[in-house]
């Protein structure tokens, strides 16, 4: 066999490894954006800022706590008129973002916080959350 | 000499591709390792925040080892009772006084704090304290001559909210939205009204609740 054929052999299965390895490997669709996609597909965009409901992050319901006040923090659509209320106090707020923080002062025993939004000054029906909140000196 | 260049070439490329589709693989590797670390520390973080909840109900069957409670929504957990272990506190204001377990009656409302399992919780620590309801609606009709607030609710009852001189009584400020205290000849229907009233374990056959505090949107808020 003649040396220049040899080299073209070679070259050869070297170009089509190459070839192979970018399909395989590099230019395969990530699991990851196929589902980002997916959910991009299920809640457009304009949708899901109309219809965002209450969500408190902190505190869940029924902890117990050792402190006289807890921070309460969650998303709701914002500019909504949020209004927390406990037997001893209440606070009120209106977000000018989505999430919003408020420092709450708890009483001894069992804290019943209940939690309005009115999201839209045309409704009197507000979205509620309740927790209850523990402070107790063990 | 070109040929060795050229093959030369040709073989660093097929290390170098070789190499950075390996590194890929070793970097997914780390990745699914530290996602797989992250899920681990939160369910742990999870169950330690489980851990750190009470419970709190009516209580009934009240017997040397055990008693029942009754949660706000209906459900019932048996509580397991130790001689040594488990200690009982009246909560009084702003503190705690210790009583015996013979001060535990049927209907008291208690906290309890301890292990749970299931629908049984072996208790550390009972406290007996006082049960509050919340709730809101729209003013249907204002009493002033017993102040007496007709009030229909989200879920579309009818109750009847007891405006007392010991009511806590606030109104929402529509202009510069902060609270300020409210005479009862203020309220009017159509105004939205948030009220909280202490709960006893009975049946409260006509709908009609002493309020202890009681917070007023008026009804011009919503037509601003």
């Amino acid at each position: 066999m003649k040396k220049e054929t040899l080299l073209a052999i070679i070259f050869g299965v070297f170009m089509g490894l190459i070839v192979a390895a970018i399909l395989i490997f590099i230019l395969r669709p990530s699991g990851e954006g196929t589902v980002q996609q997916a959910d991009s597909l299920l809640t457009p965009k304009g949708e899901a800022a109309n219809i965002m409901p209450l969500e408190i992050s902190e505190p869940s319901d029924r902890s117990i706590r050792t402190t006289e006040s807890i921070e309460i923090s969650g998303k709701v659509k914002k500019d909504s008129l949020i209004v927390i209320e406990s037997p001893i106090t209440e606070e009120i707020i209106v977000n000018s973002e989505e999430s919003f923080s408020v420092d709450f002062p708890l009483a001894l025993g069992e804290n019943l916080i209940t939690i309005r939004a009115y999201v839209d000054k045309a409704q009197t029906i507000p979205q509620i959350k309740t927790l209850r909140v523990y402070y107790l000196e063990e | 000499m070109k040929i060795k260049y050229f093959l030369l070439s040709l073989m660093t490329l097929a290390f170098v591709i070789g190499g950075t589709v390996i590194g890929q693989e070793s970097t997914g590797e780390l990745e699914e390792i530290q996602e797989f670390k992250e899920k681990l520390a939160s369910k742990v973080a999870e169950l330690q925040q489980d851990e750190e909840k009470a419970l709190a109900g009516f209580a009934s069957d009240i017997n040397e080892t055990s008693l029942k409670i009754t949660t706000h929504n209906g459900e019932v957990y048996d509580v397991e009772l130790d001689d040594l272990l488990t200690k009982y506190f009246l909560i009084s204001g702003n503190s705690l006084d210790e009583l015996s377990s013979e001060d535990i009656s049927d209907d008291d409302y208690l906290i309890i704090t301890g292990p749970v399992d299931g629908k049984i919780i072996s208790a550390n620590n009972i406290y007996t304290d006082i049960r509050f309801v919340s709730g809101s609606g729209i003013v249907s009709q204002v009493n002033q001559g017993n102040s007496l607030l007709t009030v229909i609710t989200l879920e579309n009852n009818t109750l009847e909210i007891e405006v007392e001189t010991s009511t806590e009584r606030q109104i929402l400020d529509i202009e510069s939205l902060e609270f300020d205290t409210v005479n009862f000849s203020t309220i009017k229907t159509g105004d939205v009204v948030h009220f909280i009233y202490q709960e006893a374990n009975e049946e409260n056959a006509n709908d009609r609740y002493s309020a202890s505090k009681i917070l007023v949107i008026p009804q011009e808020y919503f037509s601003k």
